[in-house]
């Protein structure tokens, strides 16, 4: 405890007299049109296909194009990107795409039809096995491809009549398609190199390091150093070259938060990939030009064991939930700005808000917890409260612990924090009662939040197999009216709150630092940030 | 002819204590919860048991430790799991010069600050000298890396601008980063140099020196030197090896792609091939470092030479 404490106010202390003595890198490569981005942490793969993590798909967006791209400062807005146009049939079933004539790969090749053909059947292949395969289940007969119930890709929904011209073809409805497709896991990847160092489906080949790489994006990459830099260099041979206005982007993986932000105030880097809850105040303070905070597409929450007695009964399950003051738990622990939950998938421009379901009602999750037959939290068995090891996620768990104990008497919770992937099997062999999560959406539509919770689902974990929730999810998926579709949605995510097999706490929002160089990067509620778009002017330019 | 008997033995000693470690780091690595495939989000089972068999993971884990021992007598060590497309030997490769360097350059920092320090506070024993020394030395040994880094990179990074706070760009980069490693040990061979100079001082020859009048300089320097810092010697051996080992904490205040990195986060990542990678280089480093320290005490010292003959 005492250690850490010195660390913070060391680190503070390093704010209130940093000097601009040195010549800055910052000022240099803003000069030089070289953006210093902090990136977390070090890049599991460089291949679209492989990776999952939110720190390697910035990286890719500066490396692939897919068939649209993302907007600068519209999370709603869909750009287009190899396709130059597109068309859907009324039921949002059939998306037709025409795809540029001069979009090229970084070796100069032309991006067909069929590369992208190439691309999904590759990320599909049971054998290539690829973590985010299930994003392409979109896709007629691709999720009985991927689990070997078909063998013919042929059957997949995927067909192109010339080297311009692809239609994809849907499972289900989805009028959100083209939100999916700006997904990493849609991007193409250049069948030849692909097939000059391995097989379709030999994974992390040499394919991936500089000078064999190749991409489609507005950058070519340039350098690759474990745990130090991935560099990239803008793409010669890019479609759209003449609106790419860096001339290199440098991603360093910083995972510890603190030397980040010595980095940034080092004027080393230009952002930092987060900011840790204790330097949030300070810099709203002094610096409030610098510090970000802005809504992001993510929940944290609790999974509760419905298995687990007393668990099982839903009126526990809501007397632990409307105990909670999360108000006091975003003002006065994690300090970030983020939104008190009122149910699980936070509101966004799409058009969707749930229905409020959840407060802070003390008097009623009494009420609730004695009809359950635990008075006064009386004879409320012992039960764990597991998290893994981080000080954010022990203090949130600290203050709702106090919050059963004082609001409902209940002073048997056990606090449990296990290392990140022994905490991992813990959840997935569901060996919890109580346990700590957070879900960051993969696109801008609600399915990406509720369709976890159907019976069964990868991410589920909890047990909760509810049949009228996934019928009015599989309903959903049948319309094609938007407004419809949202209507029937907010009627399962309704479902999910009165039966809370989780308990929402809040709302993420993206916190970091930003230097004041840093042009055309908005917030964003998937924090996807096109490249191509950002500049770098020094302040003092921008002011003339 | 003894010589050689007792190098061979010494080798010999070596290369089993290498395969025992080898061994118990393997199957422990196995005993962890949870495997390197899991994720933020989790992946579906059909994906996840593909993934295991691509690996080899999904065979008995007899089988897989035999196929990792041939694998490594034909100096393969594999691919890691956790920095995929790059195999063992590329991340060591990768970071084990900047651990050394840094490593090195502490220990230059802690021979620069020990020797000096212990010797003045040997010379005016019991005088402020020597409290003010060694009050300095116990704080070094007290206060963490992961304090002292900060405070570094604070004061003559961020506050000076002498220094990077963060970073590997330039030849100067080192210094920060080796003199945080180097405040720990220098305290340590401080005390050591201490006590080894205070032993000798107090012997009849040194006497002797005096009663002759030979300058306290000459006493300190001329005949009680190289005796007095015998204990740093035979620290030397240890010193480097935690030097070069324990830099983890260094590597992540100021940002280093050093090897101290992977030896952790392979462990987290349950990157078992890295792990053991990483554990084999140490292990190799280690077990010279102390062969080379043996070979150098016997070399120095007859008597020990005759006490293993």
């Amino acid at each position: 405890m005492i250690p850490k404490f010195l660390f913070l106010s060391l680190t503070l202390a390093s704010l209130s007299f940093s000097s601009c003595s040195k010549t800055s890198r910052v000022a240099e490569a803003t000069a030089n049109k070289h953006l210093l981005l902090a990136n977390g942490s070090e890049p599991k793969a460089l291949d679209p296909a492989l990776v999952s993590a939110v720190g390697d798909a910035n990286i890719m967006r500066a490396l692939f194009e897919g068939l649209v791209a993302n907007h600068p400062s519209s999370d709603t807005i869909v750009e287009p990107g190899v396709a130059e146009s597109w068309s859907s049939n009324d039921e949002f079933t059939v998306w037709d795409f025409k795809l540029r004539k001069d979009a090229k790969w970084s070796n100069g090749d032309p991006v067909t039809a069929g590369d992208f053909i190439y691309s999904y059947h590759r990320m599909l292949h049971p054998e290539l096995a690829s973590p985010y395969a299930s994003m392409l289940w979109f896709i007629k007969n691709a999720e009985e491809f991927n689990r070997e119930e078909i063998s013919d890709f042929s059957k997949v929904g995927l067909e192109s009549s010339s080297d311009h011209d692809l239609r994809i073809t849907l499972k289900n409805p989805a009028p959100f398609f083209l939100q999916v497709l700006k997904h990493t896991s849609w991007l193409p990847v250049h069948q030849p190199t692909i097939e000059k160092f391995g097989t379709m489906t030999d994974q992390f080949t040499l394919w991936q390091r500089p000078g064999n790489h190749v991409g489609n994006g507005p950058f070519k990459l340039d350098s690759w150093k474990i745990n130090r830099s991935v560099e990239v260099t803008p793409n010669p041979h890019y479609w759209d070259r003449d609106i790419v206005k860096l001339k290199k982007i440098s991603f360093f993986p910083i995972p510890n938060e603190y030397t980040e932000e010595r980095a940034f105030s080092d004027n080393q880097v230009h952002n930092t990939y987060t900011v840790a809850p204790s330097l949030i105040p300070f810099y709203q303070k002094h610096h409030p030009e610098l510090i970000k905070i802005e809504p992001y597409a993510g929940s944290y929450f609790y999974r509760v064991n419905v298995n687990q007695k007393p668990l099982d009964d839903p009126k526990v399950r809501r007397a632990l939930a409307l105990a909670i003051d999360r108000k006091s738990i975003v003002e006065q622990v994690t300090l970030g700005g983020q939104i008190p939950a009122t149910a699980f998938t936070p509101p966004s421009e799409t058009g969707y808000s749930p229905d409020p379901r959840i407060s802070h009602d003390p008097e009623e999750a009494r009420r609730l917890l004695a009809e359950a037959g635990y008075p006064g939290g009386k004879g409320f068995p012992e039960i764990n409260l597991t998290y893994n090891t981080q000080d954010s996620h022990r203090n949130i768990a600290v203050s709702i612990q106090d919050m059963w104990r004082r609001e409902l008497g209940i002073g048997t919770i056990n606090l449990l924090n296990q290392e990140w992937k022994v905490f991992q099997a813990t959840i997935i062999d569901e060996k919890y009662d109580i346990a700590r999560a957070g879900w960051i959406g993969d696109y801008t539509d609600p399915t990406t939040f509720l369709n976890m919770w159907r019976p069964g689902e990868t991410n589920n974990n909890t047990g909760w197999a509810n049949e009228v929730f996934a019928e009015a999810l599989e309903s959903a998926s049948y319309l094609s009216d938007p407004n419809a579709r949202f209507e029937k949605l907010r009627e399962a995510e309704n479902i999910l709150m009165d039966d809370l097999p989780i308990i929402p706490l809040y709302w993420y929002t993206r916190v970091y630092l930003k230097h004041p160089d840093i042009v055309n990067w908005d917030p964003l509620i998937l924090d996807n940030h096109p490249y191509k778009h950002i500049d770098l002017v020094s302040a003092s330019e921008q002011k003339n | 002819m003894d010589q050689t008997r007792y190098i061979l033995s010494r080798l010999g000693q070596s290369l089993l204590a290498l395969f025992c470690i080898i061994t118990i780091t393997f199957f422990i690595a196995r005993l962890a919860p949870g495997g390197p495939f899991n994720d933020d989000k989790a992946v579906p089972a059909h994906i996840q048991a593909k993934m295991e068999a691509y690996y080899g993971l999904d065979k008995p884990l007899p089988v897989q430790y035999i196929k990792y021992i041939g694998n490594l007598l034909t100096g393969d060590f594999g691919s890691s799991f956790g920095n995929k497309g790059f195999t063992v030997a590329e991340v060591i490769a990768q970071g084990a010069p900047i651990s050394l360097a840094i490593g090195l350059g502490g220990l230059l920092f802690a021979l620069a600050i020990g020797i000096p320090l212990g010797t003045l506070a040997a010379s005016r024993k019991n005088t402020k000298t020597d409290y003010f020394s060694m009050s300095f030395a116990m704080l070094g040994i007290c206060i963490p890396t992961f304090v002292v880094g900060p405070l570094l990179a604070i004061f003559f990074g961020l506050r000076l601008g002498w220094f990077n706070a963060w970073g590997w760009f330039q030849p100067t980069d080192w210094i920060l980063p080796s003199l945080t490693l180097g405040i720990y040990y220098g305290a340590y061979i401080a005390r050591l140099t201490r006590g080894g100079m205070l032993e000798i001082l107090g012997q009849d020859y040194i006497r002797t020196a005096r009663a002759k009048g030979v300058s306290q300089f000459n006493i300190l320097f001329g005949h009680a030197f190289r005796g007095g810092i015998i204990p740093v010697v035979n620290f030397l051996g240890p010193a480097l090896a935690g030097l070069i080992s324990g830099s983890f904490v260094v590597e992540t205040i100021f940002g280093l792609d050093g090897l101290g990195q992977h030896f952790i986060t392979a462990a987290t990542n349950r990157d078992y091939p890295l792990i053991l990678g990483t554990v084999f280089f140490y292990a190799v480093l280690i077990i010279t470092v102390n062969f080379l320290v043996d070979l150098l005490q016997v070399w120095l010292n007859p008597r020990l030479r005759a006490a293993r003959a």
